[in-house]
């Protein structure tokens, strides 16, 4: 252990001007959602940042009381809805604990594949928000032109482009369409040289490189004590991939590398990301190259699922970070109760600490760069 | 010397991201806009596509191949399915009197279509679906089929009410 | 070439002629050139401002792989119209504690601090509203009158937000005016004139740019960087930070008050673009080399207005380009960009082009 890491964040000096309060209100085209900042300034610099959630609260925990688990496949699909079928796997894995199950290996390899190619979208989107909200507006066209790629292969296999509820307790829905996998492999060669054109037009700029580097610096021991997980933590120097570290499904059959940095700011945090996307191609493609061409996709469930007494938990890497359920059954067809552990929640309360010191705009480049979607906050 | 350096950096740079935006400026065949309302014919979803749910009926009788079971309703996870059924008076079977879908409900899960065994529910590919009355969105799927002693009474449906007709959460069905 | 598409003077003469025979006096005469003149401005502005503001559209668009405003019109061409007749019929909400004579008054201060410039460009020999010695100053003073009508819509507003953006676009305009200024002197350093008309004769050899060997060319960037954020456009438009402060100044201004900083930022950047294609790019002068007379006259064949508006359209495209591709500055490093990189730079090129004027040191000196 490093004793003489600072514990302390780094803080520039406010110039010494009267104090004010100003209202990022839910409505604002940069918080991602509906998140009010409630931002105490002196002049230019942010003094504190207080915010205020729940503005889309709707009770998934409570209604998973009323639920039975396949029921409930529908509403984790909406927690995170950028990364929808890690949270379908988190809870699918969930059920098979319970119930004892082992999905088919046809079954795993496509959930790997399905969960990768949310994290690129998911990435994708993030991106072409991020530069929006630093002022380029180009960008974001060009990050959902590349997007649309991979909704289309979602639609033509799960039904559905956002909410896809394929992943399920047994294995996956149903077989996929019969062009997905060279749908898939013609995006993997489309999106990796379009990777270095993002690079081009937003890495190489060096507007970009000035409003991002050493800005918002997120030590590694504050990041670990405030339960940040994802590419948050991982671009402050903590080596923790949940894939790696706890393996899931058959991703200990795949070799990648982790995304880390070790700065901690806000052009680290951008790194990670780009990074990661070039890590699940990988990933990718050498599912595609592992699958077994045919078996069964989905274990049969009983008909009424009765969820065992005792305490189940599961967890996966979400784009964002680590999603996990927990859950107390106690032999009726529902659970009896039900929580889920989100992780925007646990990276938006070290937001607060870091920010201060810096500048409105930098609200929006950091809170940008933690990559909040705000109703797996509020749930 | 070194400001000199990276000023030179920072110029290509920022040039070559210009240059990648006039590359998508004067190649207008990379355009990615569809007009949309001239070119509906022409649109088409892709098979799995889930619009909204409709029934299947038998070509060969006319008849809907819903036997009123009320299995779909069961496996709702929001009540968007209500399903009445009486006795048919002649055959003493149970017949299908209307079988109400509340499309503002609805979230295209597709649990009713895995949990129908007898193969009555799709979801169709329909997605110009946008009403401008609220009320609109409450629907009866077998307009064309209600036995045609019962087409005038008003039907139960479920809008705001949580427990009509089949019941379907366990907690509504008792089991707890 | 005798014909009125080349010497639009030729037809000013006759008009102005015609004129002082029908009304008498030339005083009256001048007068009502005077207000047909203003009138002629005004509809000037009009169309430039629908085709800014439709090209605009159509640059963004084609620049994200789309096709921009398309039902309006064929190809969208009468969609600034429709955008105009939407504006001025909207509401005119003042907010609640507002100050209501500065929130009317700013928006004009801008628009008008636009609007008076463009009598002084010469649009073709002979076609300029107003012939003065001292233009280019009067135009550097004029311009710099916007800031005050941002900075009263910013308190006018009674809106944190939009205090903040003006705040920030007082910092960014006072500042950056000095590095336009530099620029351009180092320029008026070598054409001896502050009238346009004058700075425009004297490129009949050659223009600027490239007669000032590297000076001009470093001149013209700064200019062009520095007017970028005189018309607080991206990347220097925290003013209106639309990520951050969804509108910063003008924010709380609907309708013809909303039209009016609208137009005035177009009308800016079209200015901007005439004075640097005067200054830099020669302004009418077709492009001439001196001692090459055939190309000379082979280049002549171009009317004059179509080299000028060419030249500014080009300026104005490049402009364009900038908002669409760069994200924008925050505004401690706009203010180190002007302050510590930008002036130093162009009060170095100043004493590089005051040495190579004095010394004769440029192309075909005449």
């Amino acid at each position: 252990m490093n004793n003489d890491v600072k514990s302390e964040v780094s803080q520039p000096q406010a110039p010494y001007y009267d104090e004010m309060f100003i209202n990022m209100g839910p409505q604002h085209p940069s918080t991602h959602g509906v998140l009010r900042l409630v931002v105490k300034l002196a002049g230019e610099t942010v003094l504190g940042v207080s915010p205020h959630m729940g503005y889309v609260h709707r009770s998934i925990e409570k209604m998973g009381e009323t639920l039975s688990p396949m029921q409930f496949i529908h509403l984790t699909s909406r927690l995170d809805y950028l990364s929808a079928h890690m949270n379908n796997w988190a809870w699918a894995m969930l059920v098979e604990k319970a119930l004892g199950i082992k999905p088919p290996e046809r079954a795993e390899y496509l959930r790997v594949i399905m969960a990768e190619l949310t994290r690129i979208a998911s990435h994708q989107l993030w991106w072409g928000v991020f530069g929006m909200d630093l002022g380029a507006f180009t960008p974001f066209l060009y990050a959902f032109r590349d997007r649309e790629k991979i909704n289309d292969i979602f639609e033509k296999t799960c039904g559905s482009r956002l909410t896809m509820h394929y992943i399920c307790p047994g294995g996956v829905f149903e077989e996929p369409d019969a062009e997905f996998e060279s749908d898939v492999r013609s995006f993997i060669k489309y999106f990796a040289p379009v990777i270095d054109e993002y690079e081009r037009l937003l890495s190489g700029n060096i507007i970009i490189q000035e409003r991002t580097r050493g800005v918002g610096v997120l030590p590694a021991d504050r990041a670990k004590a405030y339960g940040c997980t994802g590419p948050v933590l991982r671009a402050s120097g903590v080596d923790y991939d949940l894939r790696k570290v706890q393996p899931y499904g058959v991703y200990n059959r795949f070799e990648f590398k982790t995304a880390v940095a070790n700065e901690g700011d806000s052009w680290a945090r951008y790194k990670v990301r780009l990074e990661e996307m070039r890590q699940s191609l990988e990933i990718i493609r050498q599912a595609l190259d592992q699958m077994p061409k045919d078996g069964p996709v989905r274990e049969k469930l009983p008909s009424v699922i009765k969820i065992p007494p005792g305490r189940y938990f599961a967890r996966a890497e979400a784009a964002r970070g680590e999603i996990a359920f927990f859950v107390v059954g106690d032999g009726k067809p529902v659970p009896w109760r039900l929580k889920i552990r989100s992780p925007n929640f646990s990276n938006l309360q070290a937001f607060p600490e870091i920010i201060r010191g810096w500048r409105v705009a930098d609200i929006v480049t950091v809170l940008s760069t933690f990559d909040i979607v705000v109703p797996d906050i509020d749930r | 010397m070194n400001i000199f350096r990276k000023s030179i950096d920072a110029l290509m740079g920022l040039l070559s991201g210009m240059a990648l935006t006039f590359y998508y400026f004067i190649r207008l065949d990379k355009v990615i806009t569809q007009q949309y309302p001239e070119n509906r014919d022409s649109l088409t979803m892709f098979p799995r596509y889930k619009g909204k749910i409709s029934l299947i009926k038998n070509e060969a009788t006319g008849l809907y191949n819903c036997t009123a079971c009320g299995l779909c309703a069961r496996a709702c996870p929001n009540n968007s399915i209500t399903v009445e059924r009486d006795k048919d008076p002649q055959t003493k079977k149970p017949r299908l009197v209307r079988f109400i879908y509340n499309f503002d409900r609805c979230t295209l899960c597709g649990l009713c279509i895995e949990a129908c065994k007898f193969n009555a529910l799709k979801m169709s590919q329909e997605f110009e679906t946008a009403v401008y009355d609220k009320s609109e969105l409450v629907q009866i799927l077998n307009k064309d089929r209600i036995p045609n002693s019962l087409v005038n009474e008003p039907a139960q449906d479920s809008s705001g009410v949580l427990t009509t007709g089949v019941k379907s959460t366990p907690q509504a069905k008792g089991e707890l | 070439m005798q014909s009125w598409l080349y010497n639009v003077d030729r037809l000013v003469e006759t008009f102005s002629n015609w004129l002082e025979l029908r009304v008498g006096s030339s005083i009256a005469a001048e007068f009502v050139k005077a207000i047909l003149a203003a009138g002629l401005i005004a509809v000037l502005v009009s169309v430039l401002g629908l085709v800014l503001v439709y090209l605009e559209r159509k640059v963004a668009a084609h620049m994200q792989q789309r096709l921009g405003p398309m039902r309006v019109g064929p190809h969208g061409i009468f969609q600034t119209v429709a955008d105009t007749i939407k504006l001025i019929s909207k509401e005119d909400i003042i907010p609640a504690h507002a100050d209501r004579v500065i929130h009317t008054v700013g928006p004009l201060i801008c628009f008008v601090a636009a609007f008076m410039v463009i009598g002084f460009i010469p649009f073709a020999p002979g076609l300029q509203v107003v012939s003065l010695n001292v233009a280019l100053l009067f135009i550097l003073g004029i311009s710099s009158a916007g800031v005050l009508g941002i900075i009263s819509a910013g308190w006018a507003s009674n809106n944190k937000w939009s205090m903040l953006g003006a705040m920030r676009a007082a910092a960014q305009i006072i500042s950056y005016e000095l590095s336009a200024t530099l620029a351009l002197l180092a320029i008026i350093l070598f054409t001896g004139t502050l009238d346009l008309q004058g700075i425009v004769e004297s490129q009949r050899t050659g223009w600027w740019i490239w007669r000032a060997p590297v000076v001009g060319i470093f001149a013209f960037l700064i200019y062009l960087i520095a007017s970028t954020a005189e018309c607080n456009r991206t990347p220097f438009d925290i003013a209106e930070g639309e990520s951050e402060l969804t509108g910063g100044f003008h924010t709380e201004f609907s309708a013809m008050k909303f039209a009016m900083f609208f137009l005035s930022e177009f009308i800016n950047v079209f200015t901007v673009s005439a004075v640097s294609a005067t200054v830099f790019l020669g302004g009418w002068m077709p492009f001439h080399v001196d001692g090459l007379d055939s190309l000379n006259k082979v280049f002549d064949l171009v009317p004059p207005w179509v080299w000028f508006s060419a030249k500014t359209g080009a300026i104005i495209f490049i402009i364009m380009w900038f908002r669409w591709t760069f994200p924008r500055l925050r505004v401690d490093q706009l203010m180190r960009f002007e302050w510590k990189f930008l002036m130093p730079l162009a009060l170095a090129n100043l004493a590089v082009a005051s040495v190579l004027a004095v010394s004769g040191f440029y192309f075909f000196r005449s």
